[in-house]
């Protein structure tokens, strides 16, 4: 079983408020890449960079295409504020400026299914799901637990 | 009216340029068509964060921008003026390679009382053209005409970006706006940092200069810029200096700078102060600052206060203040701008008076 390494120390932000009574746990945020692919582990500021598109190119020089869930959907708040370190709608300005030169903020689809349709069909992309929404074809590169802003490292699957 | 020699062949190898550049474009876009790979984009995507089309199965990028102002200053006749029309493009055809353009028709169609309706005096001008390469993952090679990387106001000039009608005097006058070059960025994240750099060199004059605008023969500068994620918002500060051979008078001149880019809890400041010895006007310029401040009121309605001082050597400082509404369509497409503007006496056509504008980037 291959582990991945993540010395994953993330950006501020994020901390979980503490849980009230009766309150449904949020789950894990996993990261992650097509079975197939090369990619077996990021570095945190790499994934923030990815997904800030501050870089398009990971170490061996091949490209990543991260996607990402609608802006208004509860594991996308929670990884934006994870992994970037400010919500969506905060965000919209620094995209009005990299638009301006051309430059696009990640793929938007739906759910977690298309999440997963895309990963099959690119090797390329790199996405997040919800821990229990990973099935085998998909490779976790990095897990966020539902309480501290740290990734746990975790197996590949 | 007859162009000289040199201009003329200037012009006829950018025109054989693009057409090439078009004429790859649309090949690609048809082999990417006819090629029958997967659509991966047939999932159904949202539109929400996504501006412009795109094609060649996301490798072509194809954007416009529009601007329409009324300003009825002190001392200036009425004018409408659809000063803005602009395209944006963008082609990655290869993971190390993407060429970007950006198509300009300034002062496109207008009206002023007295004068009646005016059209552009000339055709679309390039005001951008590039092509990035990616040496590294954190090193990219810009090479051609891109707007100078000087302060915060300049590389994102255009009214769809911006929270007033008009841009502070002194990010116009203290340094050449664009440059035909190099451009070395790099590109850290220590930590919870980030940090961009960049160093960029003009051997010769400026592609397709815009008259109107100041301009290099020659250029050399840098610019290194920290950004830091706050509580709840973002600190971005930057400093940079330019030195340059100036078009109009021959000189050599400089600009230095710093700036600030703050978001906290909604709220918007913006800084920069700028040392130099350029002229505005007849007057030489020592050095201006401006300060910025965007505040959310309800919904997509922000309020805007700005404040300017250029001290001018042969003249009194100008000063500058602008209190304006600015109002942002809830899928952040369309913006609204209205502005009264104080000045203490007019430079570069600013003086006392009202602006509103209308923009776009689609």
């Amino acid at each position: 079983m291959r582990t991945a390494p993540l010395g994953l120390a993330l950006i501020l932000a994020g901390a979980p408020e503490t849980m009230l009574a009766g309150e449904v746990e949020p789950p894990s945020v996993a990261v992650v890449v097509n079975h197939d692919s090369t990619l077996r582990s990021l570095d945190a500021e790499v994934l923030r960079d990815l997904y800030l598109r501050r870089r398009v190119l990971i170490a061996d020089g091949s490209r990543v295409v991260p996607v990402n869930l609608p802006a208004d959907d509860p594991l996308r708040l929670r990884f934006s504020q994870l992994v970037l370190g400010r919500r969506p709608a905060e965000l919209s300005g620094y995209w009005d400026r990299l638009y301006y030169e051309g430059v696009r903020p990640p793929i938007v689809l739906p759910s977690a299914e298309a999440i997963r349709r895309y990963l099959h069909a690119d090797l390329r992309a790199i996405g997040y799901l919800a821990e229990e929404e990973v099935d085998s074809s998909l490779r976790v590169i990095a897990v966020f637990p539902p309480h501290g802003s740290s990734p746990a490292a975790t197996s590949s699957r | 009216m007859e162009l000289p020699r040199r201009r003329r062949r200037t012009a006829v190898a950018l025109r054989c340029a693009l057409g090439v550049l078009l004429t790859t474009v649309w090949c690609d876009v048809g082999m990417a068509a006819s090629a029958g790979e997967e659509d991966i984009l047939a999932v159904p995507a949202s539109s929400q964060d996504q501006r412009g089309l795109e094609l060649a199965g996301g490798r072509l990028w194809v954007s416009a921008f529009v601007n329409v102002a009324f300003e009825s200053l002190k001392g200036h006749p009425e004018e409408v003026n659809l000063d803005d029309l602009g395209v944006l493009a963008r082609w990655d055809p290869y993971a190390r390679l993407s060429l970007f353009t950006a198509l300009e028709l300034e002062d496109f169609l207008g009206w002023a009382d007295g004068d009646g309706v005016f059209f552009a005096e000339k055709g679309p001008a390039i005001e951008r053209l590039y092509a990035d390469v990616s040496v590294s993952s954190s090193t990219t090679l810009r090479l051609g005409k891109i707007l100078t990387p000087f302060g915060i106001w300049n590389p994102i000039r255009r009214a769809p970006l911006t929270w007033t009608v008009d841009r502070p005097l002194v990010t116009e006058v203290s340094f050449p706006l664009h440059l035909t070059g190099l451009m070395l960025d790099y590109k850290a994240t220590p930590g919870d940092w980030s940090i961009d750099t960049n160093l960029y060199g003009q051997p010769g004059g400026e592609l397709d200069r815009f008259s109107d605008e100041k301009a290099a023969k020659r250029s050399l500068g840098g610019r290194v810029a920290f950004g830091h994620a706050l509580p709840s918002g973002f600190a971005t500060a930057g400093v940079q200096a330019a030195w340059f051979e100036d078009v109009q008078s021959d000189d050599e001149e400089y600009a230095a700078g710093v700036d600030l880019d703050l978001s906290v809890a909604g709220q918007l400041v913006t800084s920069e102060v700028i040392l130099s010895d350029g002229e505005v006007d007849d007057y030489e310029t020592r050095w201006g600052a401006y300060l910025q401040l965007v505040s959310p009121i309800w919904r997509g309605l922000f309020g805007v206060v700005r404040g300017e001082i250029v001290d001018l050597r042969r003249s009194e400082d100008y000063r500058n203040l602008v209190l304006g509404l600015a109002w942002r369509s809830e899928n952040d497409r369309w913006v609204l701008k209205l502005n009264y503007q104080f000045s203490g006496h007019e430079v570069d056509g600013r003086s006392d008076g009202v602006g509103v504008a209308v923009s776009s980037l689609f």
